[in-house]
């Protein structure tokens, strides 16, 4: 049985002025390149020359007014895998864009390497944006970015986005924190360096009086369930487990924590996973909508 | 309204005389300015520019006369234009002007000038122009580029189609919330990123689907609506949307009124503020009354600080509203603690310092440190932490993280205001921290972040500690 689409990020559209710009072939976008004045640089050394921007989950409205005006000025653009078409879409046209992808088992960039890049590539007057996938605050590895640039006294500053736990607490209408039931909500990444084991603190994980998410937890997803139950987390422990949050594709699941290896081999091989584990997904909300049908599928 | 620099009128000059003296670059750009809006233009100069001669020769409507101008020339113009060298010269000009009752402009004079010409977006019919008052032109270009790159290329075409189809829609005299709906759904298909130009079939489609019954657009909806941290340009597109959408705002404390101003101007806007120790809406009421707008039909957005989804009491709304078969929506929105991680420049995770994030607030419903919390987890050294609402019981709090093992030298922060421009941040350790902020007693909104990975400002505080004591 193939997995419902999910439309929920579409059902919205009002009165729109502030459109994001156009993609399409347009004789104004030549005279916007030349005329958009970019935020706040300017060739002083104190006014930031990098720009850290989170792209946000992949819907192009779900971006900041901000992450939009830097995109319509930028001169170079360094880009994630993470980041969709629709959002590299607003890039000025005419920006240099470098796909610096890392993808869990593709071959990719190191990170020395785009810290390197980001120095070489940085200079005053150059609106150079790093765009990251959701927020750049968060699993992003932005502190080892930061401190090659602060050592090369390169200024900088950082743009947060909407996180993916954010846009797919939306889409699924459940709240990751709820009074008494979820006091607490914590972000953990299970995406383990080859070879690694997962050193994480089990114990704070597995609180059933917390909402627990985990990024990048494909491949980790079997350890990660025995591991929580193994240290007191109940087994019938709901769990929603959603990917390409926020796009045409997005796909969710519910399950339980016992049968989240099975739940994660449903989704297709590949695709950005994020699993919250806790009593806070098992809100009606979610239980009320057509989707949940994929979840008895799996259950029965 | 009060203050307005000048006032902003859109001139009709179509087939009206307008006269131009000089030869210039400058009154070129200005002839062919005012004959591209229909005016019979006369430019008077005795060594015109080729742009002058050239222009003459393309456009029927425009007239040069070689020779110097001379005030009589202005007899029965709309409007009188120059390009003068001299202050003296720009004044007799107005003055002549002023005489025979005609607006007059002198090219970057705006001693002698009655108007001016602002920066223009043109996609006529639609014609947007942005003044500064002169106080910069570069401004207003830079604000111009911003717009244009909002602009929709179709949007030319609609505003055209627009025009054509007043008459006709007013002809079919529907019921006003028709027509509203009609000019709503315009809206909707003419401003989406790649709209695409009106079809011919477009009138037709709009005016069915404008008068089709929506059962849910009778019935109202609700849409929980994140505003982000603080800074308005932290809001998501679609939470824009949202706003410029709505009906009512019900909005709390914590949104900055430059947010709320974002919004429809014709919409209601209703404070329900829930700040601790504040007199505020009880949470029933609240929803009761998300209910009795949605039921009437009323589009209602309910703006929280942050995104909704965290602490944000969503569920509790979510699920009233869903009992009440009311339509429902959520935007989400930036978080408090990563608007607050982004001013500091400091990455709330780490590879080895930070591998969990985790978020709490420090505040119960009666107003105290919540006792069912995993203080333990928060204890953690490898972890990072973010306080909501913990401003007041941040004492009670350190004693808690203290007697389940935390390191009293742990970096801790306190953000008021995060992305603010009156944000302040006050550094130090778990053991500093309440003395130094019951000291500041910060009364905006306060998040505190605890962790090794904040260790960078700690630092930063410490260097200039010391330095304040060299001083002294």
């Amino acid at each position: 049985m193939k997995l419902p689409r999910d439309s929920a990020h579409a059902d919205v559209s009002p009165t729109l002025f502030f459109s994001p710009p156009i993609r399409s072939d347009d004789a104004s976008r030549e005279l916007v390149s030349t005329t958009l004045e970019p935020e706040g640089v300017g060739p002083e050394a104190t006014t930031p020359s990098v720009f850290f921007v989170g792209a946000g989950p992949g819907d192009p409205d779900l971006l900041t007014v901000r992450a939009l005006k830097l995109l319509g000025g930028a001169d170079v653009v360094l880009y994630d895998a993470l980041v969709s078409d629709d959002v590299l879409g607003l890039i000025k046209r005419g920006a240099k864009r470098i796909a610096v992808g890392k993808r869990a088992g593709a071959p990719c960039i190191a990170q020395s390497d785009i810290n390197r890049m980001l120095v070489r590539l940085a200079r005053p007057g150059r609106r150079l944006i790093r765009l990251k996938g959701g927020d750049p605050l968060i699993f992003a590895r932005l502190g080892e970015e930061i401190a090659a640039l602060e050592a090369a006294g390169v200024p900088f500053e950082i743009i947060p986005g909407v996180t993916a736990a954010s846009a797919a607490a939306a889409a699924a209408g459940i709240s990751l924190t709820t009074r008494g039931q979820a006091r607490r909500v914590q972000f953990a990444t299970a995406h383990a360096r080859a070879g690694e084991e997962l050193a994480l603190d089990w114990r704070s994980l597995a609180d059933d009086k917390a909402t627990t998410v985990f990024y990048m937890a494909r491949e980790a997803a079997a350890l990660i369930a025995g591991r929580l139950m193994a240290h007191g987390l109940g087994a019938r422990t709901p769990v929603l487990l959603m990917s390409d949050v926020s796009r045409p594709t997005q796909m969710r699941l519910r399950a339980c924590l016992c049968e989240l290896q099975p739940a994660v081999d449903r989704f297709p091989p590949g695709v950005p996973l994020i699993i919250i584990v806790g009593d806070a997904t098992a809100a009606a909300s979610i239980a009320a909508h057509p989707h949940s049908e994929a979840r008895a599928a799996i259950r029965g | 309204m009060t203050g307005l620099a000048s006032l902003p009128v859109f001139f009709n000059v179509r087939g009206r005389r307008v006269v131009i003296a000089g030869g210039s670059a400058a009154a070129l750009w200005k002839a062919e300015l005012v004959q591209a809006a229909g005016a019979s233009v006369a430019v008077f100069a005795a060594a015109p520019c080729d742009g002058l001669a050239e222009l003459e020769r393309r456009c029927a409507s425009v007239m040069l006369v070689r020779r110097r101008f001379e005030p009589g020339d202005m007899e029965g113009a709309a409007l009188a234009l120059a390009d003068c060298d001299s202050a003296e010269e720009a004044a007799q000009f107005h003055a002549a002007a002023r005489a025979r009752g005609v607006p007059a402009n002198v090219i970057d004079k705006p001693a002698s000038s009655d108007f001016q010409f602002g920066a223009i977006v043109d996609r006529s019919p639609l014609v947007i122009a942005i003044s500064t008052d002169g106080g910069s032109p570069i401004l207003g270009q830079a604000l111009r580029g911003r717009i244009e790159a909002m602009l929709p290329a179709a949007i030319r075409l609609w505003a055209g189609a627009a025009k054509s189809w007043r008459a006709p829609l007013k002809a079919l005299d529907l019921a006003p919330k028709w027509r509203r709906r009609f000019w709503e759904l315009f809206n909707q298909r003419a401003l989406t990123p790649n709209a695409a130009p009106p079809g011919p079939d477009e009138f037709k489609s709009l005016l069915a689907e404008a008068t089709a019954e929506d059962p849910r657009a009778a019935q109202g909806s609700v849409a929980l609506v994140g505003a982000g941290p603080g800074d308005p340009e932290l809001l998501t597109l679609k939470a824009l949307r949202l706003l410029q959408a709505a009906d009512v705002v019900l909005y709390d404390d914590l949104v900055a009124p430059e947010i709320l101003d974002m919004g429809r101007r014709e919409a209601t806007k209703i404070p329900v503020g829930k700040r601790g120790y504040r007199p505020s809406c009880k949470q029933d009421d609240i929803v009761a009354l998300m209910i009795e707008l949605a039921t009437e039909g009323k589009r209602v957005v309910r703006l929280k600080g942050g995104d909704p989804m965290i602490f944000g009491r969503a569920s509790e709304e979510l699920a009233a509203l869903h009992a009440a078969g009311i339509a429902t929506s959520v935007a989400p929105g930036v978080t408090a603690a990563l608007g607050a991680a982004a001013s500091l420049q400091l990455s709330l995770t780490e590879r080895v310092r930070a591998r969990r994030l985790q978020f709490i607030t420090a505040h119960a419903h009666d107003g105290r440190l919540p006792e069912d919390i995993d203080w333990r987890a928060l204890a953690d050294p490898r972890a990072s932490s973010v306080i909501y609402m913990g401003a007041r019981t941040l004492s009670s709090l350190v004693e808690q993280l203290a007697a389940h093992g935390a390191d009293p030298s742990t970096p801790a922060l306190l953000v008021e205001r995060a992305t603010c421009p009156d944000e302040r941040v006050i550094r130090g350790t778990l053991a500093s921290l309440p003395a130094k902020a019951a000291a500041l007693s910060p009364s905006g909104p306060c998040l505190i972040l605890i962790g090794a990975v904040f260790a960078g400002g700690a630092e930063a505080e410490q260097i200039r500690e010391a330095a304040d004591i060299a001083i002294a």
